[in-house]
């Protein structure tokens, strides 16, 4: 840990840079693919007097689909409390694992509800919108 | 180092101070999930670059954005690409930080003295996907104007003062040019910036604490 | 009479002096938080007036059950153009706003069911804008409407 060296350790020079610049290049070679074979939609100019279901982007499906068990009075509690505490119990993670074998699993079991709740809530409308 | 470069770096002197950094020990044999932060990042600096040159012929005005997206995707010389690469990297940017944050779980790197960069972490993805949220306004068209109207009327649904918070985040009871203009200015200054000063955070925890080895 | 350490002690200068950098430090936090909130409200939505518009003539009026109608009005330099819904239901006549009471979605009146559906989360309205179904939280909000020399009026609250 920290910067002292180890005799097994490479240095970021020049060990790692290229490997580094590897994935960079990669990386931004993959983006201009994508952008020049699936080119983003202009749509439509907004047509403020006729019914129309907007679907939000792929990561805000999980709130879309949350809403939708909220009627009535208890929007708030799909539309702004939910989200608020999951975002407050992901950043509370490292809090929750003090260092003990139990707080990790809890830890862990943290982790592994807010992902599946993510999955299940993004996957759910794709499958049936 | 080329010539150029040896002949800056004796006036500006940048290799010795960073030499530490620069050849720091970094444990031998880490796997390939280790890039997915520095992908990551950059996406961010594709997001800024690609940001900056649609900001020359994009208008902000409720009049106007429509036109000059269209004028961005079929007149201005590669602007459908430039385009093509905003959007791509700003989907690309969260699906990394997605995974980054689950490597960095699985490798239990969240751990003292590590929280705080954990929390930097966090609050990327929430820098992130609020410039999402306010990006997708600016194009002002049908998807884009129905789907903030649907977004910010959440707002409006916490008890009390939801309504004066839907007027905050708005700018005025309804969605017009004021909010596009407020949702511009988030969009291309203030989130960079709380950005750069997150990740910055991000990246100085990471230099001083050394990264972490792993299980 | 000068400022000896008896009367103020060295320590307690610095004291206070610190502790009245912090609080000024939390004060002007503060102050800029206000200000940004302040700054950022919208200025004009508490003097609203309600103006009438021309709708349409009293002939144009459905016999009996709902008409989709446009209401169009300058606002300032824009033209904005509204949805609504025009509804004779026994001897009532009333208009209904299009836009659905949970998120804003605007409604379409469904002539075999009887009812005003929101495409976006399922709200379902009766003809008199009350909730049948779905999570909206209020009725269809009803219009203010008048009727002079034959044509109806609507009122827009701006």
């Amino acid at each position: 840990m920290g910067n002292h060296r180890d005799e097994r350790d490479k240095s970021f020079y020049p060990d790692y840079l290229s490997e580094i610049l590897a994935a960079i290049f990669l990386t931004i070679f993959t983006v201009f693919i994508l952008a020049m074979v699936y080119a983003p939609s202009i749509d439509r100019e907004i047509n403020y007097v006729s019914a129309y279901h907007p679907k939000p982007e792929w990561y805000f499906l999980w709130i879309y689909q949350l809403i939708r068990y909220f009627p009535g009075g208890w929007a708030f509690v799909g539309t702004v409390l939910i989200p608020i505490v999951a975002a407050a119990l992901f950043i509370g993670i490292p809090f929750v694992d003090r260092g003990t074998v139990r707080s990790g699993r809890a830890a862990s079991f943290l982790f592994a509800l807010l992902s599946v709740f993510f999955l299940v809530l993004t996957v759910v409308p794709l499958l049936w919108p | 180092m080329g010539r150029l470069f040896d002949w800056v770096d004796r006036r500006f002197s940048l290799s010795t101070p960073h030499k530490n950094f620069l050849q720091r020990g970094i444990p031998a044999r880490l796997s390939y999930l280790y890039c997915l932060g520095g992908i990551a990042f950059t996406l961010v600096i594709l997001l800024v670059l690609t940001g900056m040159m649609l900001s020359i012929y994009y208008v902000p005005s409720e009049a106007e954005a429509f036109q000059s997206v269209l004028r961005i995707t079929r007149e201005v010389r590669l602007g459908a690409l430039i385009r093509g690469l905003h959007k791509w990297s700003a989907n690309l940017l969260i699906l990394f930080i997605l995974l980054h944050t689950l490597r960095v779980f699985l490798h239990k790197a969240y751990r003292p003295p590590r929280e705080l960069n954990w929390i930097a972490g966090a609050f990327t993805l929430v820098l992130t996907l609020s410039s999402g949220f306010t990006g997708y306004l600016l194009p002002w068209n049908q998807k884009a104007y129905w789907a903030t109207v649907v977004s910010t009327n959440m707002v409006s649904t916490v008890p009390l003062i939801g309504r004066h918070l839907l007027y905050l985040v708005r700018g005025g009871p309804e969605i017009d040019g004021t909010t596009l203009v407020r949702f511009y200015s988030l969009h291309v200054l203030w989130l960079p910036l709380a950005m750069g000063l997150v990740l910055w955070a991000h990246f100085h925890m990471v230099k001083r604490q050394g990264i972490s080895g792993g299980l | 009479m000068a400022l000896t350490d008896d009367v103020f002690p060295m320590d307690s200068r610095r004291d206070f002096l610190r502790r009245f950098v912090k609080s000024g430090f939390g004060l002007l936090a503060f102050l800029f938080g206000a200000t940004l909130l302040r700054f950022l409200y919208p200025s004009q939505v508490r003097t609203r007036q309600l103006l009438y518009h021309p709708l349409l003539k009293e002939d144009d009026i459905p016999r009996q059950g709902v008409r989709r109608v446009h209401l169009t009005y300058d606002k300032g330099e824009k033209t904005i153009t509204m949805r609504l819904f025009l509804v004779h239901a026994g001897a009532d006549i009333f208009a209904l706003s299009s836009s659905c009471t949970h998120l804003g979605c605007l409604v379409d009146w469904s002539r075999h069911k009887e009812q005003f559906v929101c495409p976006c989360h399922g709200g379902k309205y009766d003809m008199q804008g009350n909730v049948m179904a779905g999570p909206p939280p209020l009725a269809l909000a009803r219009m203010p409407l008048k009727i002079e020399n034959g044509v109806v009026y609507i009122g827009i609250k701006e």
